[in-house]
C-alpha cells in the first residue's frame, strides 16, 4: 500500500534528517516505527503527509508511493483527499473550537451527507466524546483529547492512519485504552496504521511488523514477535536485560553490550 | 438643528462603513497573517473604478457597482497567488511591508490615472430627509447605514453556518492542522483576500457617496487602524464595534471641538486609541498573548 523507497530528507537543504530509508506499510496491517528522540520519526511522517514544506525540508532522494501513486511532490490537501491522514504528535486540536466543530472540521474532505453519518460513527467509537461535544476542546482532559485527535482522523475516512506518539504524556491505563482502540479500528475498518511509537512495549503489542530508527535510518526490523525477543531491542528500547543476573554498578555504568545493528 | 442623539446616529451610520472594512482586514489578518496596510488604497481604488464605470463609460450605476465587485474578487485571488504565495515562510514584518509597497503601487497609478480631482458619483442614494421620531435624519447616512448592515449581516450568517467558513476559521487557528484535515491554505487565503477586497469596494462607494471620490479617500485606511486596535486585532465583532465607537467619536468631535479645533475630528479616534490601550492593551475584544522571549 505505503512504499518508501531510499527517502532522503533535507531541512534547509544541508541538514539531512533521513539518510536513505526504505520500508512499506501492507493493506491493513498495523506497522510499528520506533526510536529515540531525533530519530526521524517525525520526519519521516511529516514527509509523507507533505508538510515538509512549511519548515523548509525537501525530499532530496528517493520516492513515496501509495498504491501507484507518487507522493513526492503532491500538496498535503491532494495526500489527504488520497486517504492517507496523520495524527500529529502533542494533541493538536483546535483549542477554540469545541469537539463538535473538530470533528466537522475533519471532515472537510467529505461531502456532507457523509459527515453527518460518519459523526455518528465516531461517536459510537467514543462515548466520551459525545458526552462533551459541545465542550471547548482546550479543555478537554489529555485522553480526551487524544480520542479527539483520532476521531478527527477518522472523520476524514482514511486508508491508511499515521499514528504520530499516541502515548505521549498519557497515564499507562490510558495508554492501553487508546491502543486497544486503534487495534479495533485496524480490524474493524480494515484499517492500515502507521505507528510512530517511542514506547516501544505498547507499539509491539499491536503491531503486525516493526521497524526501529536511528539517526534518520532503519537499523532493525521484524515481525513484532520477534521484535519483542531481540536481545538489543530488549536492553536498548525496553529496559530488560537478562533476568536473574546481578547488576555491579560497573556494569550499569559502561554499556557492556554493544549493539549488534549498524548504525 | 442637530442634536447629539443625531450625532450618535450618523456616527453609528459611518461608524458601520469602518467597521465592515475594518472586518476586511481583520478578517485577513486572522486567516493570513497578513496585516494589510494597503486596505485604504485600496478602498478608493474601486470607489475611482466605480466611478469611471459610471460618469465616463456610462454604465448604468448599479452595474458598475457589480463589475467593480468581481473585480475586487478576481484581484483578491489574484494578489494572494502573485504576492502571497512566494511569501509562504517569510516573517510577519516581510509581509507588512510587501503590503506597503502595494498601497504605494495602487496610490501612484489612482494619481496617474484620475488626479487630484475630485469626483461625484450620480446621486443613487435617495435625497431629503427621514422623520422619525421626532428627528430628521439625512437619507444618505440612513440608506447607508442600512446597506452596510445587510452585508454585515449576510457576512455574519455565512460565517456562522457554513462548511467553508469552519475551514477558514481553522486556518486562522492552526494552519499545519488544517492542513492535515485537507483543508487546502491557498484557497481560505485568496477567499479571505477576496472578502477584504469586497468590502473594501463595498465601504469605498459608500464613503465616496457621502463624501467625494478623490485620492484622500485612502485616509480611510488610516482610520482604519484604530478601529481594529480597539476592537482587538482579531476580533471579528471588535472590528464592527471598534467602527461604530471610532465613527460616533469623529462625529461627536466635529459636531462639538469642530469650531474651536478644526481637524480634531482626524486626530480624536487616534486619542480615544491610547485611553483604550492604556486600559486594556490588547483591545477590548483582544486575546492576550503571552510570549516567552
Amino acid at each position: 500500500m505505503l512504499t518508501l523507497n531510499s527517502v532522503e530528507v533535507r531541512y534547509s537543504e544541508v541538514i539531512l534528517a533521513l539518510k536513505g530509508i526504505s520500508f512499506e506499510v501492507p493493506e491493513g496491517k498495523i506497522i510499528a516505527l520506533m526510536g529515540g528522540n531525533g530519530a526521524g520519526k517525525t520526519t519521516t511522517l511529516k514527509a509523507i503527509s507533505g508538510l515538509l514544506d512549511i519548515e523548509d525540508g525537501d525530499i532530496t532522494d528517493g520516492h513515496i508511493d501509495f498504491n501507484d501513486q507518487r507522493l513526492n511532490k503532491k500538496q498535503a490537501d491532494e495526500i489527504v483527499r488520497l486517504g492517507i491522514v496523520q495524527i500529529p504528535e502533542g494533541r493538536r486540536v483546535l483549542e477554540h473550537f469545541t469537539t463538535e466543530e473538530n470533528l466537522k472540521v475533519g471532515g472537510h474532505t467529505q461531502p456532507t451527507a457523509a459527515v453527518k453519518t460518519k459523526l455518528d460513527n465516531v461517536y459510537q467509537h467514543f462515548p466520551r466524546l459525545k458526552e462533551r461535544r459541545h465542550e471547548t476542546s482546550g479543555y478537554l482532559s489529555g485522553g480526551e483529547q487524544q480520542m479527539l485527535v483520532i476521531g478527527r482522523a477518522l472523520m476524514a475516512i482514511p486508508k491508511l492512519m499515521l499514528v504520530d506518539e499516541a502515548s505521549l504524556g498519557l497515564a499507562p491505563l490510558l495508554v492501553e485504552e487508546i491502543f486497544s482502540i486503534l487495534k479495533n479500528i485496524n480490524q474493524q475498518d480494515k484499517m492500515a496504521i502507521l505507528l510512530v511509537e517511542q514506547n516501544v512495549r505498547a507499539a509491539l503489542e499491536i503491531a503486525d511488523h516493526g521497524y526501529v530508527m536511528e539517526n534518520g535510518k532503519i537499523v532493525l526490523d521484524g515481525p513484532a514477535e520477534k521484535l519483542k525477543d531481540n536481545e538489543d531491542v530488549r536492553e536498548f528500547y525496553m529496559g530488560l536485560s537478562k533476568l536473574g543476573e546481578k547488576k555491579r554498578f560497573r556494569d550499569v555504568k559502561h554499556y557492556k553490550r554493544r549493539k549488534r545493528w549498524l548504525a | 438643528m442637530t442634536t447629539l442623539l443625531q450625532v450618535i446616529i450618523y456616527g453609528i451610520a459611518v461608524g458601520a462603513v469602518y467597521g465592515l472594512v475594518a472586518l476586511g482586514f481583520v478578517l485577513v489578518f486572522k486567516t493570513c497573517g497578513a496585516f494589510n496596510l494597503a486596505q485604504g488604497e485600496f478602498l478608493m481604488l474601486f470607489a475611482f473604478i466605480t466611478m469611471s464605470l459610471t460618469n465616463q463609460l456610462h454604465i448604468p450605476f448599479y452595474l458598475s457597482v457589480l463589475i467593480t465587485a468581481i473585480f475586487a474578487i478576481v484581484l483578491g485571488f489574484i494578489i494572494e497567488r502573485l504576492l502571497l504565495r512566494p511569501m509562504v515562510n517569510q516573517p510577519l514584518m516581510a509581509i507588512l511591508m510587501m503590503t506597503m509597497g502595494l498601497a504605494l503601487v495602487i496610490k501612484s497609478i489612482s494619481l496617474l490615472v484620475w488626479s487630484y480631482h475630485a469626483y461625484r458619483f450620480p446621486t443613487w442614494l435617495p435625497k431629503g430627509e427621514l422623520q422619525i421620531a421626532g428627528l430628521a435624519l439625512s437619507w444618505d447616512y440612513v440608506a447607508s447605514f442600512l446597506i452596510v448592515a445587510v452585508v454585515l449581516i449576510a457576512f455574519a450568517i455565512y460565517f456562522r453556518y457554513a462548511r467553508f467558513a469552519l475551514a477558514m476559521r481553522a486556518v486562522g487557528e492552526d494552519q499545519m492542522v488544517s492542513q492535515i484535515m485537507g483543508i487546502r491554505i491557498s484557497t481560505v487565503y485568496g477567499t479571505a483576500w477576496a472578502f477584504a477586497l469586497v468590502v473594501a469596494a463595498i465601504g469605498g462607494t459608500v464613503l465616496g457617496t457621502l463624501t467625494s471620490v478623490n485620492s484622500t479617500l485612502s485616509i480611510f485606511g488610516l482610520f482604519v487602524i484604530p478601529v481594529i486596535i480597539i476592537g482587538g486585532l482579531t476580533s471579528i465583532p471588535g472590528a464592527i464595534v471598534g467602527g461604530i465607537i471610532v465613527g460616533i467619536t469623529e462625529k461627536a468631535t466635529a459636531m462639538y471641538l469642530g469650531t474651536t479645533l478644526p481637524g480634531f475630528a482626524n486626530i480624536a479616534p487616534y486619542i480615544l486609541l491610547l485611553i483604550i490601550l492604556y486600559i486594556r492593551p490588547a483591545g477590548l475584544w483582544g486575546e492576550k498573548v503571552i510570549e516567552r522571549i
